[in-house]
């Protein structure tokens, strides 16, 4: 069957979200027509349009935030001579969970790759390079993911900061914690091998 | 390992198919047209998850149907586990007792499978890209980093390539980037190039034993990696950078790769006789069984595509002599007279018909 126009309109909106498909897009559609009240939809209206206007990029480190700058970039009591530097917003939630690293973070919104047309100059790199100029940043931590595509961008960082005097490196990947060694594959394995450490 | 048995759906001209498999030979005789062949493509299917005959997985989905399926019982290590491969328009999909495999690289492996058919005298006398492509299935089907390499080196040569192209129309050109991907090239290709060198070295030491068997001579088959690059990697690479830059590709790398094949000195591609080629094709395939044999413990299912037939009678009967009796095989004929039975212990014979199939009996005398 056909779907009234801004039924369907809507339906394709929602298709737009990571993970959802057409049957899930038609569920929240049928939902949104069936179940919300005109209240209920005006909320979701008003949140939406507060994303827009009250949710930006922190300016130093580019994660999302509502105030300038962000909060762990304006906490004075945070280690101002550490850097993480993640692909995305999202990591630095789950990096904060952990709750053992009280330094900074920087946002690069993506990782190079050539062949998705994005080249060092299409991250947000060169505010990253102006961070670095201040003194006190000692140690900049690569925590891009260890997909060839994050790995090229630690590798190009590293590069570019060769002779700044800055103590760069790089998280280590391995075998989960609590897992067991014959579970693991044999790749992992030979990574985890590889950056063995004195003990 | 062997397959016990094995079921279809909808693939290419059976729309549901069922058979139980002898341990040893099994004898799969009818005309042309019949369906002999689409039965050993669907075993070598459940191994490699690739069809021996086309590049294109859709290829085996039955017309006007969803999904291709492949079902087996195999048993290996004196323990049966069920294999099932789904084809579907979007890809494919690999189970090991039921559960589903995220990567088919942690399931291709489980069965191994070696195939002799007409065509594979191309190895020697067609293109370098089908001996490339003869290397990455057979180190494959025995080496999960090989796969995860080849997996790695192909996507970052798709990053250079790209880079390169786009550095064509810059004025200004990063060579740091350049720089860091062909780093990341070449550590995933120093490993290659060296799995591919020892599988090669291992494989030539055995197949020159089994050419003078099956020829019965004293002739010398000797097998040459030629690897497009095997040292100074960073500086041939550093000396090509503007030239790759022209050219938006990639000029060294395992991509380039081939292998020669020669007996007794003369390259085998410009001097051998069909029959000759055919029987250094047997020997590749005779050393691989053996090869896989001492890596997994257990013998390779051996597939024969109507390739009996095309031997004379003496290198057919050293072909079977060098099959193991616990060696399970499957051999397509459209004429049994062809195959000399009596050398032969422990075997099955099918008829197919159409698409259907039936079991044989021995005493038959129309066999």
């Amino acid at each position: 069957m056909k779907y009234p126009r801004a039924l369907d309109d809507l339906l394709e909106s929602f298709r737009k979200y990571p993970g959802v498909g057409k049957k899930t897009a038609e569920r929240y559609a049928l939902h949104t027509v069936t179940k919300f009240s005109e209240e209920e939809i005006d909320e979701i209206i008003g949140s939406f349009q507060r994303i827009k206007t009250e949710i930006f990029d922190c300016p130093i480190c580019g994660n999302i935030t509502d105030q300038n700058p962000c909060y762990i970039c304006k906490d004075d009591s945070r280690d101002k001579s550490k850097i993480i530097v993640v692909e995305e917003s999202k990591d630095i939630i789950v990096m904060e969970k952990m709750n053992s690293y009280h330094g900074l973070y920087h946002v690069l919104k993506g990782a190079i790759s050539p062949s998705n047309g994005v080249g060092p100059e299409d991250i947000n790199l060169s505010s990253l390079m102006e961070r670095l100029k201040d003194d006190k940043i000692k140690e900049v931590i690569l925590a891009t993911n260890l997909s060839n595509e994050g790995e090229t961008t630690a590798l190009y960082i590293r590069r570019i900061l060769e002779g700044s005097g800055i103590f760069v490196t790089r998280i280590a990947h391995g075998i989960p914690a609590g897992a067991n060694i014959e579970y693991a594959d044999e790749v992992t394995l030979s990574k985890a091998l590889e950056g063995r450490r004195e003990f | 390992m062997k397959v016990k048995n094995l079921n279809l759906s909808n693939f290419r001209l059976y729309e549901t198919f069922k058979i139980s498999f002898n341990d040893h030979i099994n004898i799969i005789k009818g005309n042309n047209g019949q369906g002999k062949t689409t039965i050993l493509e669907s075993l070598y299917f459940l191994g490699l998850t690739k069809s021996h005959k086309t590049n294109n997985d859709k290829d085996v989905i039955k017309n006007n149907t969803q999904y291709a399926k492949i079902n087996s019982l195999i048993n290996f290590n004196k323990k049966d586990s069920q294999l099932s491969v789904v084809i579907s328009k979007t890809g494919k999909k690999a189970k090991y007792n039921q559960i589903e495999l995220s990567k088919l690289s942690e399931y291709i492996g489980i069965l191994n499978v070696v195939m002799f058919a007409p065509e594979d005298i191309e190895l020697i006398k067609g293109n370098p890209q089908l001996r490339r492509r003869f290397l990455d299935l057979e180190i494959g089907q025995i080496s999960k980093k090989y796969l995860f390499n080849l997996q790695n080196y192909r996507k970052i040569l798709k990053e250079r390539n790209n880079l390169l192209k786009s550095m064509q129309q810059k004025q200004v050109k990063d060579f740091i980037l350049l720089d860091i991907i062909t780093d990341q090239l070449l550590g995933y290709l120093d490993d290659i190039v060296k799995t591919r060198k020892d599988f090669l070295n291992k494989i030539a030491k055995i197949a020159i034993l089994k050419y003078q068997e099956i020829s019965k001579s004293n002739d010398q088959l000797q097998i040459k990696y030629i690897p497009s690059i095997d040292k100074n990697y960073k500086t041939e690479f550093l000396s090509k950078y503007q030239y790759d830059i022209i050219t938006g590709s990639t000029s060294y790398g395992i991509h380039k790769d081939d292998v020669e094949f020669y007996l007794n000195d003369k390259p085998a591609k410009a001097h051998c006789s069909q029959g000759e080629i055919r029987s250094i094709v047997l020997s590749i395939k005779l050393a691989l069984i053996d090869f896989i044999k001492s890596i997994k413990g257990d013998f390779p299912i051996l597939l024969l595509d109507d390739v009996l037939s095309e031997l004379d009678e003496i290198r057919q009967n050293q072909l079977l002599k060098n099959i193991n009796i616990n060696t399970q095989v499957f051999i397509t004929t459209t004429n049994i007279k062809e195959i000399n039975l009596a050398k032969i212990n422990n075997y099955k014979i099918f008829e197919i018909n159409n698409g259907q199939i039936k079991e044989c009996i021995k005493d038959e005398p129309n066999l």
